[in-house]
């Protein structure tokens, strides 16, 4: 197909009804939502990664505390992975909508495959975590349980080459109709793996070491202030975490140097500022890593945190930007069919702000401190105004909700 | 070519369809959704009790079935929660592209919601007795109203996708009036009212797991049975309302499904009396619990539960799917992916007149360029991609398929002429109350009657492979004959 065509196929596949407001807004939330998503998918793969080897040794009771540890923190991450995959899963859909359902329809048995795999490898993970989640009794547990979570982790890893291989192949429009009619006769089956690109796949998994080296960090620190929590274990936690981010840095490196040299040359991506910029932060998380010291302030080792997220919105971003050049050939438009609601923008974003930033405070806040205290918590003053905030505003939003219903009601059988 | 419509390509699945594709997976999410909501109340109601009334031991039935609900609910509620999406996205892609582009903004605000869930639920389990209790209690709440809102944000969508109710959105677009639809409060209060007795049938595996003897298998039992049955009587009653807000296309569909007493002058109960039978069954249990909840086991509450999904949430969510035949969305989007209907208020227009002008093959954008234009040596290809794009999102084309199966519902004739008879008729001029209008140019309707008798002949498979040699038409008197000799097949859900 020449590009004109292609351009018009485009054109045609984009919804009818439009974008309710500037797609550069549902860009900018993609971007972010993504970083988040990735940020608990590496976790999720990278603590799990670490579980098992910690699991293998579990006769040291340092590293069976931390196969304990870690076990529990992929259960956890895989959760918000999922959840936090719904936000740029749905913003990708409304502006790239050509791409991700072509893409998906092409290869449908690999769509189906991906939700029922990832039900079982999450609930192996689960099974993994009731045999492995007491301290007191993990070196006992039989070498065959930690079947279940390399099970786990290598279904959770393949649902990951899955959604690679559907972005991807959302890049290349010019090769759908060949996909799917490669002898001009359709082949509807779904089962096709039409592109992929194994060292963009390895740098998004390899940066799982990068996060989990930094969360351990974070981690070991927090944990200083129970007395449970002895300082060898604790110490141990950090090393650790130094020496998996730096090979996280490494082989990122590798991989996002392998990625750059096979991307197509009229996008020039050694002369972009925006690769240099990520080489720079990828450098930045290791070097700064190295330097947090074992008893350094919470504010030292909280920042390389916060040094992997940066790195994280920054990937994000280049992930979007290369979307863009692969796409600019067919002069695709995002904005072509406006149709801006801005009573239903101001209606998300107050919620996202009033409700999600009200609850997540309080959750978050409520958590931290009940973590650092042993035995029972009891809510301070801040905790117990923050939820009592909490209820109010969530059932202000029920509120508003059902008032704008009766207004809309109304107004309909008027 | 004049005008490119965006259909895109097609997925096929042999024998079910990839409408029970979808069903599967949204069955189990139902499932797990619903009990989460309906758990989300019940901890609130018991743990308010166990504070005001200082009933710590309450708390562990919380906690017990918190865990549960992790498992059950936040593994595969939660990914069948997007796994619906991606199967709908395989199986009807413009459908879901629709949905989205009017709704965007509230699924972004259930992703809030659902963000603040998740985070909530693993704060209420795993912070049981590890902090105070009027705190925890704040948990609680806000995941139940975090649980709460998840369900009415998820409904306006749903009762969209049966239709706005007035003529007021197609003209404005807004999603205001798409979301508050005639039909969103009957059908929130109907799926509100069933969630709680979902998440009491779930929840008596708990009261089973509670040591006999414990004083709290009789508190917490006859609780969690009242919910049930509320839930149920206000199901029942709340489905009467879901009833009378339903457009005329549905209600003729449930004149097949409904006794008469009802309201619709039929006797064909194919899923009514199914349903009716499910439901006095787990009333019955639910009685029996609230009676008798020293005695309840788990592995009869677990054959409960598997009794609620097959014999209740899979026949209710199937229908409810049937009822809005012959659209997908807003009654604008056919189950074929073709736009049926103008929307002034987005600039949406009807794609039915050019495809009758144009010709399916000839306008959609996933035709391979050789089957744009039909041949007597494509003919049998070029029918049976008609097939699967116009037909089998709704109907198997295998001739044994569960799915409406096409090669029954033609009566197995090999008339081309019968074939292309009805298409040009009934079906070009949209005149079968649950069938998309499909008026199809002379070439297509007989290129896919074509490959359709070649189906039902026998010489041609689902998959358009030759079988054997044989004449793919048959003397219409023979057809007939056939056709009178055989007793009408009722369409299989």
């Amino acid at each position: 197909m020449d590009n004109a065509s292609v351009s018009a196929m485009l054109h045609a596949l984009q919804d009818p009804a439009g974008l309710p407001a500037p797609a550069w807004i549902f860009q900018y939330l993609n971007v972010l939502t993504w970083s988040f998503h990735i940020a608990f998918v590496n976790l999720a793969l990278g603590s799990g990664l670490l579980a098992i080897i910690a699991f293998m040794r579990r006769q040291q009771p340092a590293w069976a505390r931390l196969s304990v540890a870690m076990t529990g923190v992929a259960k956890v991450a895989v959760s918000m992975a999922i959840v936090l995959g719904v936000a740029p899963l749905l913003f990708t859909q409304t502006i790239y909508d050509p791409s991700w359902y072509t893409s998906n329809v092409l290869s449908a048995f690999w769509v189906i495959f991906f939700i029922f795999s990832l039900g079982i490898g999450y609930t192996m993970w689960f099974v993994f975590y009731f045999k492995n989640h007491d301290v007191s009794h993990a070196a006992q547990a039989p070498d065959t349980t930690v079947w279940w979570a390399t099970g786990a982790l290598s279904l959770l890893i393949f649902d990951g080459f899955i959604m690679h291989m559907l972005s991807y192949q959302g890049l290349f429009p010019q090769k759908w109709m060949q996909w799917y009619a490669p002898h001009g006769v359709p082949v509807m089956n779904g089962m096709g793996i039409h592109a992929f690109d194994l060292w963009r796949f390895g740098f998004f998994m390899v940066m799982s070491l990068t996060m989990t080296g930094v969360f351990l960090l974070g981690y070991a620190r927090y944990f200083r202030a129970r007395d449970d929590f002895p300082a060898d274990y604790l110490e141990l936690a950090h090393r650790i975490g130094v020496k998996t981010a730096y090979w996280g840095v490494a082989l990122q490196l590798v991989t996002g140097v392998f990625w750059a040299l096979g991307l197509p040359s009229y996008m020039q991506v050694f002369t972009q500022p925006l690769f240099w910029l990520t080489l720079v932060l990828i450098v930045g998380v290791a070097l700064y890593a190295r330097q947090v010291p074992v008893r350094g302030s919470a504010l030292q080792a909280y920042s390389a945190m916060a040094l992997y997220a940066l790195m994280a919105l920054i990937v994000s971003v280049d992930r979007e930007a290369l979307r863009m050049a692969y796409l600019a050939p067919f002069h695709y438009d995002l904005n072509s069919k406006p149709h801006y609601e801005w009573g239903a923008v101001v209606w998300f974003f107050a919620t996202l702000v009033l409700v999600g930033g009200g609850l997540v405070t309080f959750y978050s806040t409520m958590l931290w401190k009940a973590g650092k205290t042993k035995g029972l918590y009891t809510a301070d003053g801040t905790v117990s105004r923050l939820g009592d905030t909490a209820v109010w505003i969530n059932f202000a939003w029920l509120a508003v909700f059902f008032a704008i219903g009766v207004w809309a009601y109304v107004r309909n059988i008027v | 070519m004049s005008e490119l419509l965006g259909i895109y390509p097609s997925w096929y699945v042999p024998q079910i369809g990839t409408a029970w594709v979808m069903g599967i997976i949204g069955t189990i999410h139902v499932l797990a959704s619903n009990t989460s909501v309906g758990a989300a109340i019940l901890f609130a109601m018991l743990e308010s009790r166990a504070v005001r009334d200082n009933k710590p031991e309450i708390m562990q039935y919380i906690k017990k079935y918190g865990m549960f609900l992790l498992v059950f609910s936040y593994i595969w509620g939660s990914v069948t929660g997007p796994g619906i999406w991606y199967s709908v996205t395989v199986a009807s892609p413009r459908g879901i592209s629709a949905l989205i582009h009017n709704f965007v903004w509230v699924w972004a605000t259930e992703w809030v919601f659902f963000t603040v869930e998740v985070i909530g639920v693993y704060a209420l389990v795993y912070t049981i007795g590890k902090i105070d209790p009027k705190t925890h209690l704040k948990i609680t709440w806000t995941f139940v109203v975090s649980s709460v809102a998840t369900l009415v944000l998820i409904v306006g969508i749903l009762s969209f996708m049966m239709w706005p109710g007035t003529d007021r959105w197609y003209l404005t677009g807004s999603v205001f009036d798409a979301f508050y639809n005639l039909n969103f409060a009957a059908q929130l209060a109907d799926r509100g009212f069933l969630m709680l007795t979902s998440a009491a049938v779930v929840g008596t595996i708990i009261v089973a797991a509670i040591p006999k003897g414990d004083p709290l298998r009789r508190d917490v039992g006859q609780t969690v049975a009242r919910l049930g049955i509320t839930g149920l009587v206000g199901g029942a009653l709340s489905f009467m309302w879901y009833v009378a807000t339903l457009p005329p296309n549905a209600l003729i569909m449930l004149k097949d499904r409904l006794p008469h007493w009802f309201g619709y002058i039929d006797f064909r109960v194919t899923t009514f009396v199914p349903l009716a039978i499910t439901s006095l069954l787990i009333g019955a249990y639910l009685l029996w619990v609230y009676l008798k909840p020293q005695a309840v086991r788990v592995p009869l509450a677990a054959a409960m539960v598997v009794v609620l999904l097959v014999a209740g949430i899979w026949p209710e969510e199937r229908t409810r799917e049937s009822l809005r035949k012959p659209w997908v969305a807003g009654q604008y989007m056919y189950s074929n992916q073709i736009i049926g209907r103008d929307v002034p208020g987005l600039g949406i227009q009807d794609e039915v007149p050019v495809i009758a002008k144009e010709g399916l093959l000839k306008a959609a954008a996933f035709v391979p360029a050789d089957l744009r234009v039909i041949t007597p040596q494509n003919q049998i290809e070029a029918g049976r991609l008609l097939a699967v794009m116009a037909c089998a999102n709704c109907h198997s084309i295998n001739k044994d398929g569960p799915l409406r199966p096409l090669p029954q519902l033609l009566h197995g004739t090999t008339d081309v002429a019968m074939i292309q008879g009805f298409l040009s008729g009934p079906l070009a001029h949209g005149t079968v109350p649950y069938m998309p209008k499909i008026d199809l140019p002379a070439d297509e309707q007989r290129a896919l009657a074509t490959f359709l008798s070649a189906v039902n002949a026998g010489t041609v498979n689902a998959e358009g492979h030759l079988i054997a040699r044989a004449p793919v038409a048959t003397p219409l008197h023979t057809a007939v004959a056939q056709a009178a000799d055989r007793q009408p097949i009722k369409a299989k859900d």
